[in-house]
């Protein structure tokens, strides 16, 4: 569990300060290490702070897709199977 | 292979993250305040301390330098760029730190440390030196601000390029580059100087490269400011919002901007220049000699 918040702690450290070409795969390693949801909250939050006269909640977005990408995708990983 | 109950649960974690994320996006949407002051308490003291550690390696840059001749002329010129940015406008500025630059933030955005209580309000006009406007407060909080930049990739501007002496839109590409469109035949060339006539300030910065295709119907110039937005520590700030300004306006703007292409800002001491008061009074003196020497010629020819 710790380990888990120290995760989650440092994509939001990484998310508000590294281009998102790197967050973006530790974003999705951890979505698919844990059933993240909360990932999605910290894109809203991110959307809310930064973005809030843009058209599209780019953050929120990307982060949905990649908790629906990881969770399709684990039924098919070989290591979820071991 | 997985079985029925290992897909219902990967269903049911699917439908979760689909009801959280319609939830998030109406929020979003519709009722910002409360999800943008949460986001205020988080993310600030992340920019806050993130500043505090750039300026500590910054400053630690300046110490370890053994000529303390460069340290006094640093100092000297920040002294000097926020003397100008408070003494800019009859109106007065807000002097606000930079705490999150765009190379680090998403959004192509810049975020300062003065916000609500400060007196910043929204659509104010931010300068990155005395007269260059570098964009728009986006959203004000309690404590920071967030501008957008208008080379933040879908902000588009009405600017003027000097050289060719046209109108045009420019759209901001992100990275601090706004590009121009215009139709080929219009000779837009390196070093021509654009202005943005809206934000109330005159030239951005130049053409640094040019895209023309003989066979496109349109050509691009690539605009960047001479102020490296990625380095910028202070701002200032407008008290007064943007507004939408007319033709005419826009023209005596770029005529001023034009005028202010020909001066130098030259430190006090260093500039050789005749006081005005001084130079009128020797006018004066030098009429009233002249005409002395004609009344002394008068009355010569006269006896």
């Amino acid at each position: 569990m710790i380990f888990r918040i120290l995760s989650f702690i440092s994509i939001v450290i990484l998310s508000v300060f590294i281009t998102p070409l790197i967050s973006l795969p530790i974003v999705l390693w951890y979505a698919l290490r844990w059933y993240a949801p909360e990932i999605i909250v910290l894109g809203l939050i991110i959307d809310a702070f930064f973005g809030g006269t843009n058209g599209l909640p780019y953050y929120t977005t990307t982060a949905f897709l990649l908790v629906i990408l990881a969770e399709s995708a684990k039924g098919s990983l070989m290591i979820y199977h071991l | 292979m997985m079985n029925s109950r290992q897909t219902s649960n990967i269903k049911l974690r699917l439908i979760v993250a689909l009801i959280i994320f319609i939830a998030s996006v109406v929020f979003w949407r519709f009722f910002p305040t409360p999800i943008q002051l949460a986001s205020e308490n988080l993310i600030n003291p992340l920019l806050k301390t993130e500043s505090f550690l750039y300026n500590l390696t910054s400053q630690n840059q300046v110490d370890i330098d053994p000529s303390l001749k460069e340290e006094l002329d640093y100092l000297r010129a920040e002294n000097a760029t926020l003397l100008n940015q408070l003494n800019s406008n009859e109106d007065g500025r807000i002097v606000a730190g930079v705490i999150g630059r765009p190379s680090a933030l998403p959004y192509d955005v810049i975020v300062i440390d003065r916000g609500e209580q400060d007196g910043v309000i929204k659509d104010a006009p931010v300068y990155a030196d005395q007269h260059r406007a570098i964009g728009f407060v986006a959203t004000v909080y309690k404590n920071s601000s967030v501008v957008i930049l208008i080379t933040t990739p879908g902000f588009t501007s009405t600017v003027f390029v000097y050289g060719p002496n046209i109108y045009t839109t420019a759209e901001g590409m992100g990275g601090g580059v706004v590009r121009i469109h215009v139709p080929q035949g219009i000779d837009i060339k390196n070093g021509d100087i654009v202005a943005i006539p809206s934000l109330s300030s005159g030239v951005y910065g130049s053409i640094t490269a040019v895209d023309s295709i003989p066979s496109r119907s349109e050509q691009y110039g690539y605009v960047t400011s001479d102020i490296p937005i990625n380095s910028l520590r202070y701002v200032s700030v407008g008290k007064r919002p943007l507004t939408p300004i007319s033709f005419e306006e826009a023209r005596s703007t770029i005529d001023s901007a034009r005028r202010e292409l020909l001066q130098v800002p030259v430190p006090e001491g260093v500039l050789v220049e005749v006081d005005i008061e001084v130079a009128t009074s020797t006018e004066e003196t030098l009429e009233g000699d002249v005409r002395e020497d004609e009344g002394e010629v008068e009355t010569e020819t006269n006896l």
